[in-house]
């Protein structure tokens, strides 16, 4: 655990993705109790004012601060991604190396099932689960939950597929160690770490999601300032206001290149030799 | 005497069936990679299995431990036939290669203590630990050894911690799959020893496989020579040596420079290649390479006793042993 911490900050790509990610959550838990302004209080004689030193990134058309209620969405767009990747990672995690220590028909079935769901588009999808059971964060949950384990499920078996024919494995089918243990303990660390390098990736793609859910009203429900809500907001005063539009944009991206860089900083720090 | 036994044992894996084998209904061709084998091992001896590769070394090694099942017949162990990897984990093994034979997450302390907690659940922390300090020793290796990952060891100390993993269930036999093939000149004679101490101290029965005759020749007390699923030759080590008297031992023999030289007959080095191993004859499965065969080969040969001691499955072996190398020699001359 250690060295590998080590790696991690010492790769310039981990570090600084790791900083910008430190950076953000410091300052979403600081500005609560620091800053003068409300995410949600309204305040129309100071409406639609440019950033300036009083006014970080402008006011909105309701004259809220927008440098608030970036940072008080923060917590929504990471809340929903991290939970939305972390969740159905794990299942997807389990599904994989099931399917691909035991082999034979749980394999088969448990890779079929990947294949039905991959099979829906996920805007599709998503659209089906909202028509039924009405737009809201509970149902773009659900949604996720349906859909994301897949890459990691699909990961996962190919290489335990790999590892389980590894002699060291074989070696413990002698010794009788237990499935629950050779796979988890044996066997999982050597095959997770594609699938945490490419859960950066998958955070980055989830954040830009839940903000195109919530654009298109599929999602997290106004008055949240959730960021793709905040770019809806933003819409009819493009032309007046573009700090409306730009520092919500601009938050969207912070964080996909924040994860970005640490999947590339983890990838190399979670290699077993070096 | 007898400590493991393979009793008529096969082996065979089903080729993947094409389209047109299924629409004809065509029965897939088989892959006998082990085919009806008996074969002892006595309590204590070393037992070498030779054979070029794909012969089937690999496949009996893993019936003998129980990571396959076999197809027919039985592995007795103490004459009691075995189900899968024995409970008891009296029968380990050692793998060929040293880099993938150890997790590369786990220190070697740890993953020898796990093996030790495994058969031992009443140990303490510290007795744990003792012990797989104490197999760390038993294989030549520092105590230090237990704190480094296997990526800082080398090729040859990585084999001393599979051996050391293997003698932690305190097992009667070892069966080493090629256990030296990957390792320096050098590091394979310190393996090699290893081995033979271990077996001289302990008394552990070892099942060595190889393709290297003079690695058998050095550690075994006798010798089964597989070819093609099939034990054609099985003698005590000298006997082998001096006089093998199927012809694709002695083949394997005349590809060893030292041993053809030292024999100082006449050099028939192995012919061919190895024919397709789904399309093998009922007769004798050697005959596509041999020099000797004749119509009556085609019939299936039995393993009989050899002169000298052992078993032959070839039945021009014992009385023609001497004459075919004279006839050899002479056709080699003309
Ligand atoms: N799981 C399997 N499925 C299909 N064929 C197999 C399987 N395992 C082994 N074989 C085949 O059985 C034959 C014997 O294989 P085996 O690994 O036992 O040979 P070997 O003597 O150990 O060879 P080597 O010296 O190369 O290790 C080979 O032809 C191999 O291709
Ligand atoms: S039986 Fe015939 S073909 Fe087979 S080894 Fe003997 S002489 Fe050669
Ligand atoms: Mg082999």
């Amino acid at each position: 655990m250690k060295p590998m911490l080590h790696r991690l900050l010492r790769s310039p790509a981990g570090l600084g993705g790791l900083v910008m990610l430190l950076a953000l959550l410091i300052a979403v838990v600081a500005t609560p109790l620091v800053s003068p302004y409300d995410p949600y209080a309204l305040d129309f004689g100071n409406a639609l004012l440019p950033p300036d030193a009083t006014h970080w990134f402008g006011t909105d058309n309701f004259g809220r601060d927008i440098f608030t209620r970036v940072l008080a969405g923060a917590a929504y767009d990471l809340r929903l991604a991290t939970t939305c990747v972390f969740g159905p990672m794990l299942l997807g995690i389990l599904v994989g190396l099931c399917a691909g220590y035991f082999g034979g028909w749980i394999d088969v079935a448990l890779m079929r099932l990947t294949d039905v769901v991959w099979a829906f588009p996920f805007y599709v999808l998503v659209l089906t689960i909202v028509g039924v059971l009405g737009p809201g964060e509970g149902n773009l949950y659900i949604a996720f939950f349906l859909v994301n384990w897949i890459g990691y499920a699909r990961i996962v078996r190919g290489e335990t597929l790999v590892i389980a024919r590894l002699e060291y494995v074989q070696a413990l089918s002698i010794l009788r160690f237990g499935p629950a243990r050779t796979m988890l303990r044996h066997i999982l660390p050597n095959a997770v770490t594609p699938a945490i390098v490419y859960s950066m990736s998958d955070l980055v793609l989830t954040v830009q999601a839940v903000a195109a859910l919530s654009f298109f009203g599929l999602g997290v429900q106004p008055p949240a300032p959730e960021w793709g809500l905040l770019i809806v907001e933003s819409v009819d005063y493009m032309r007046d206001a573009p700090w409306m539009t730009i520092f919500p944009g601009l938050a969207i991206a912070f964080v996909g290149v924040a994860f970005a860089l640490l999947g590339e900083g983890l990838a190399a720090a979670l290699q077993p030799r070096g | 005497m007898t400590l493991l036994e393979f009793r008529d044992v096969s082996r065979h894996f089903p080729a993947r069936r094409s389209l047109a084998d299924a629409v004809l209904r065509r029965p897939p061709a088989v892959l006998r990679a082990v085919h009806h084998v008996d074969l002892s091992v006595d309590r204590g001896e070393t037992l070498g299995i030779v054979g070029e590769s794909g012969c089937g070394k690999s496949t009996l090694a893993r019936l003998a431990v129980g990571l396959q099942a076999a197809d027919e017949g039985a592995v007795l162990f103490d004459g009691t036939p075995m189900q899968g990897p024995d409970p008891a984990g009296r029968i380990q093994m050692v793998f060929q290669d040293p880099y993938s034979s150890l997790n590369p997450r786990m220190t070697i302390g740890a993953l020898l203590e796990e093996v030790v907690a495994h058969y031992h659940r009443d140990l303490s922390a510290a007795e744990r630990r003792a012990e797989a300090g104490e197999a760390l020793r038993r294989v030549g290796l520092p105590a230090e050894t237990a704190d480094k990952y296997p990526h800082a060891l080398s090729g040859g100390q990585r084999q001393r911690v599979s051996i050391a993993r293997a003698l932690c269930p305190r097992p009667q036999i070892l069966v080493a799959d090629e256990p030296v093939s990957a390792l320096d000149a050098s590091v394979q004679a310190q393996i090699i020893n290893l081995l033979q101490r271990l077996s001289a101290d302990t008394g552990i029965t070892i099942l060595f496989i190889s393709h290297d005759m003079q690695v058998i020749r050095h550690l075994c007390d006798r010798v089964a020579v597989m070819y093609l699923g099939e034990v054609v030759e099985l003698a005590p080590v000298d006997r082998l040596f001096d006089q093998p008297q199927h012809p694709y031992t002695a083949g394997l023999m005349e590809a060893v420079p030292d041993i053809a030289r030292r024999r100082g007959e006449p050099r028939v080095a192995l012919g061919g290649e190895m024919p397709d191993p789904y399309a093998v004859i009922d007769g004798c499965r050697f005959a596509s390479r041999c020099r000797f065969a004749e119509p009556r080969c085609e019939t299936p040969q039995l393993l009989t006793d050899a002169a000298g001691g052992g078993l032959v499955r070839c039945w021009k072996a014992p009385p023609l042993a001497a004459a075919s190398i004279q006839t050899s020699s002479r056709s080699d001359l003309t």
